[in-house]
């Protein structure tokens, strides 16, 4: 699909609706949102299905280590894979976030309906297979995919075609985690990157539609079966802070290896291109053959066991591990498929790691290796896709533990910074630059400071006079002032005025040539009309200033404290020298 | 104006009924998809679930937990299964993994007593008696699918016994005089919880629970031979040698062991002998004078053979005792009148300090002369 067929599609759509479009499609916007979030809760549901019953079909209904299977099935379907990416569904290579993000950014929200399908086909292949890759990144572009498709054949406009790609990802990544207060959030801080009314109401009804419809199949219980959770003894924070710091260093060395793997693989003739996911598939396979069978697939099983204290702190450590090695090459080879699974599987392997030497080396302290690894999972959640609020919440929500947050916040916010420090580039920023792509980094966004008016804000350098005076004793006090500016404020009972002294004065003299006989005592407020400048704080951004100086030569920024009293003034020149100095 | 418009809500109704058909008929096939789904990944849940318990049954515990995992990874919701695993997992000590299953089966089911019972003894090998002693009374008044009365008495029995096993005696008799109120009306009940009161050191609520067993089954020699022994060690030989005898009237003495059959037979014997010797302030005088007679002649000749094996040279203990059977040869003569209050207490006094000295120089007395050391010690600890 190029940028010419999108737009004819869009003219075609929008062509027979005139005017009245923009007032059908704020009506439609949130009815639609609705179908979108029970449409891609529905495909989502397949799609796990799909990934569940491949599973059973190619590794067997209770794979283990030492079954052939296990090392071909996984090659074999890898390289089916390759062939159907290349030739059938070149756009489905990726986790998914990125592509939904360039559709958002680049390609006007459009997402077709071919890397849907492969996205559906594909991954859940590969996934069942037992490549080491999860499925909720995949449902976000399906969902994404989903509200594509509906906007285009209602004929949205552009900018409502370009945010409803969100509301679907919002939706796909929903059902998916059975988590709608994460899936808004992450659509929020990394789809988006901005809170906007407008948007907001449709991402929030498509993601409760989409959980509701995945609730009606799979129950309404968490994802995860999290033991009981209590933090006992406040030492244990201690313990929660050492794993923040293991999970930043771990998310470190999983984004590095990705980083430094993935281009090397990329930069690969095509042939060999073709052959990288039948390796990966060999190679993870190989690791389930030889003894750790659960760093296959989205690993939700090992998962659970991690959280019921199921694993020696030594095979918890080789998990861990391994699950970095085989999802970095898994995701590498161009499999389709997504990391938040193989994140949180990291995660609770370190976590319960943590809780494992805990009850070893510290038994006093009586916490359950389950909340540790719960903790874990938001750790790496937090550092290495760098979301940090998404990943409290989706704790939160997964375990349906409200008893954690405090371990929660406390390790998520050690790893973050720790991944922010030693990692300044996001994950996903890093993969777009490896595609050559470069959309905006929600982080780097989030950290931006605009100016505000208190940036640019100089004295009172012009003479001010009140609104209530006639014009006589305005000019008069005019004279009294004395001051050099060209510029004058009025103080109105109801708000100011600005304008030029050659204006001023030129209003007075037409005024007293036009009618001699005018009442020289009406107040001048009366005679300025009803317009006033704009009631503008020093808090507020700075850009908002520009439009209104086509209309005011100045404009007054009021205190938000005492009403009437002024900070200062803003100029045109003023605002641009602001302007220019902050960027040299 | 009003042509275009109209044009719209009929396209964007047609788009609203295209968008409901594709729903409706996306829903019918997920369904129809997920119903198969469910269906056979509930079968294999199902198909792994009997092996697990099977091979729990047979006491293959690795098997049992490998089985029930990947029964649980088809049917996560299954609480017997949960329940199977956590229990497979108990026996192959697999404790703390155990602990959180039982944890998280807690949440769905907090009254369950099996649960709490299971948590108790985890907590128990984990020396965390608060926890322990929590879950006991959880489960002591939990819910129990069979036999709920006897399942609660058993638990508060393990909680009594647990609390004796930390010292906290006051507590365990409290919980024992409970169960016993709530105890289900089987001999086997009524003995076991006499032998936690005799554990609680509680020896008259023992007699009283084995004789609740005896009543129940008056041919239960088991229960009238622990009876009887705490009888006889309380010196309530009259009542021992009553239960006694009368059990081994009625009962099949081939039920019980033969050392506890020779010692039913002793402990009869000796309750018999030991009323002959005794010489309570109860005993008519007659009876008493004759009764302390006996003892002087049997503490004497004790005396003698153990003088003569001491030799020449006699510790000063048994100098001074020396001394006071000479003085008493003529009330041993039957020369002097054992009527008098104070010579006859001091004869007991020399019957039982000979008893004493002797046992301690020459070696245990036997026969009467053991009966006699019994006596001699009611008498030092009922001082």
């Amino acid at each position: 699909m190029n940028g010419d067929s999108i737009a004819v599609e869009e003219e075609q759509s929008l062509e027979p609706l005139g005017d009245a479009l923009p007032a059908r499609e704020e009506r439609l916007f949130l009815l639609l949102s609705i179908f979108i979030g029970v449409l891609s809760g529905l495909l989502v549901v397949s799609f796990r299905m799909a990934i569940e019953w491949l599973s059973i079909l190619l590794l067997g209904v209770a794979p283990g280590p030492g079954q052939k299977r296990l090392f071909i099935i996984p090659a074999i379907v890898g390289f089916v894979v390759a062939v159907l990416t290349r030739y059938v569904f070149p756009a489905v290579r990726g986790s998914g976030v990125n592509q939904t993000k360039a559709a958002l950014y680049i390609h006007n929200g459009y997402i077709s309906v071919r890397t849907v399908i492969g996205k559906f086909l594909l991954s859940s292949l590969a996934i069942g297979s037992g490549q080491s890759l999860g499925p909720e990144d995949p449902s976000l572009q399906i969902g994404a995919g989903v509200a594509s498709l509906i906007g285009r054949k209602i004929g949205l406009s552009r900018e409502r075609l370009r945010l409803f790609a969100p509301v679907g990802a919002a939706a796909g990544l929903a059902a998916a985690f059975n988590a709608p207060i994460s899936a808004i959030l992450f659509t929020i801080e990394e789809v988006i990157g901005k809170w906007t009314a407008g948007v907001l109401g449709s991402i929030v009804l498509a993601a409760v539609a989409s959980v509701a419809v995945a609730r009606w199949f799979w129950g309404a219980q968490p994802m995860f079966r999290v033991p009981t959770i209590m933090l006992r003894d406040p030492r244990e924070l201690l313990a929660y802070s050492v794993l923040g710091v293991i999970g930043g260093l771990a998310s470190l060395l999983f984004a590095r290896l990705l980083g430094w793997l993935r281009p090397r693989l990329r930069s690969q003739p095509q042939w060999m291109q073709m052959l990288q996911p039948a390796i990966a598939g060999l190679l993870v396979g190989g690791i389930g053959y030889f003894g750790l069978p659960e760093v296959m697939g989205s690993g939700y099983g090992a998962i659970d066991q991690a959280m019921h204290a199921q694993f020696a702190l030594k095979i918890l450590l080789l998990l861990a591990l391994f699950k970095i090695l085989a999802t970095t090459i898994s995701f590498s080879s161009g499999t389709p498929g997504g990391m938040f699974a193989p994140t949180l599987f990291i995660g609770a392997m370190l976590g319960a790691s943590v809780g494992s030497f805990e009850k070893i080396f510290f038994p006093h302290l009586t916490g359950s290796i389950g909340s540790y690894a719960l903790v874990g999972m938001g750790v790496l959640f937090a550092a290495f896709l760098r979301v940090p609020l998404t990943s409290v919440f989706m704790v939160l929500e997964v375990s349906g533990n409200y008893s954690i947050i405090l371990p929660v916040i406390l390790a998520n916010t050690i790893a973050y910074l720790i991944a922010r420090s030693l990692q300044p580039v996001p994950i996903f920023e890093l993969l777009t630059h490896q595609d050559g792509l470069y959309l905006p980094s929600m982080e780097e966004e989030r950290e931006e400071s605009g100016l505000r008016f208190e940036d640019a804000l100089e004295p009172i350098n012009c003479p001010v006079i009140q609104g209530t005076d006639s014009s006589a004793d305005a000019m008069k006090a005019l004279s009294q002032q004395n001051r050099n500016s060209p510029l004058i404020l009025v103080r109105c009972s109801d708000g100011w005025y600005s304008l030029h002294k050659d204006e001023f004065s030129r209003m007075f003299a037409e005024l007293g040539e036009a009618d001699a006989a005018l009442d020289k005592s009406v107040p001048i407020e009366e005679r300025l009309g009803r317009d006033r400048t704009p009631l503008l704080f020093p808090d507020q951004p700075l850009e908002m200033a520009l439009s209104y100086f086509q209309r005011w030569p100045v404009l007054p920024v009021s205190n938000r404290a005492i009403r009437g009293v002024l900070e200062g003034v803003v100029t045109l020149d003023g605002v641009l020298q602001r302007y220019q100095h902050s960027h040299i | 104006m009003l042509r275009p418009r109209r044009k719209i809500i009929l396209r964007d109704s047609a788009i609203i009924l295209i968008l409901v058909l594709s729903t409706l008929v996306l829903y019918a096939v997920t369904a129809f998809l997920f119903g198969s789904f469910s269906q056979k990944r509930a079968e294999l849940g199902k198909e792994f679930g009997e092996s697990g318990k099977q091979a729990l049954a047979r006491g293959d515990g690795v098997q049992a937990i490998h089985d029930l995992r990947i029964s649980l990874s088809y049917s996560p919701d299954d609480a017997y299964n949960r329940l199977l695993l956590a229990e497979a997992l108990t026996q192959e000590k697999h404790f703390e993994e155990a602990r959180s299953y039982f944890l998280s089966l807690l949440d769905v089911q907090p009254a369950d007593g099996f649960i709490n019972l299971q948590l108790a003894r985890l907590a128990r090998q984990k020396h965390d008696p608060q926890q322990a002693i929590q879950y006991y009374r959880a489960a002591a008044v939990g819910n129990w699918n069979n036999a709920p009365l006897d399942e609660r008495f058993q638990v508060q029995l393990e909680l009594a016994n647990y609390l004796l096993a930390q010292h906290y005696s006051p507590a365990a008799k409290a919980e024992l005089l409970i169960a016993a109120a709530d105890a289900p009306a089987t001999t086997d009940a009524y003995v076991e919880l006499g032998d936690s009161f005799l554990e609680a050191n509680d020896p008259t609520d023992a007699v009283a629970q084995y004789e609740r067993a005896i009543k129940l089954d008056p041919k239960d020699v088991s229960a009238a031979l622990k009876a009887g022994r705490i009888l006889y060690q309380n010196a309530q030989y009259g009542a021992a040698y009553q239960l006694l005898s009368e059990a081994r009237r009625t009962s099949d003495l081939k039920k019980l062991s033969s050392t506890e059959a020779t010692e039913l037979l002793t402990l009869i014997e000796n309750s018999l002998r030991i009323q002959e010797l005794a010489v309570g302030q109860s005993l008519p005088a007659r009876e008493r004078e004759e009764h302390l007679l006996t003892d002087l002649t049997v503490a004497k000749q004790r005396f003698t053979v153990c003088k003569t094996k001491l030799g020449d040279t006699l510790p000063p203990a048994m100098q001074s005792l020396d001394a006071e059977w000479q003085a008493a040869d003529p009330v041993l003569h039957h020369e002097a009148s054992l009527n008098d209050e104070t010579q006859d207490g001091n004869m007991t006094k020399l019957v039982f300090d000979t008893e004493d000295v002797t046992a301690k120089l020459c070696g245990p007395p036997v026969g009467d002369d053991a009966l006699l050391l019994v006596l001699a010690n009611n008498a030092s600890a009922a001082h």
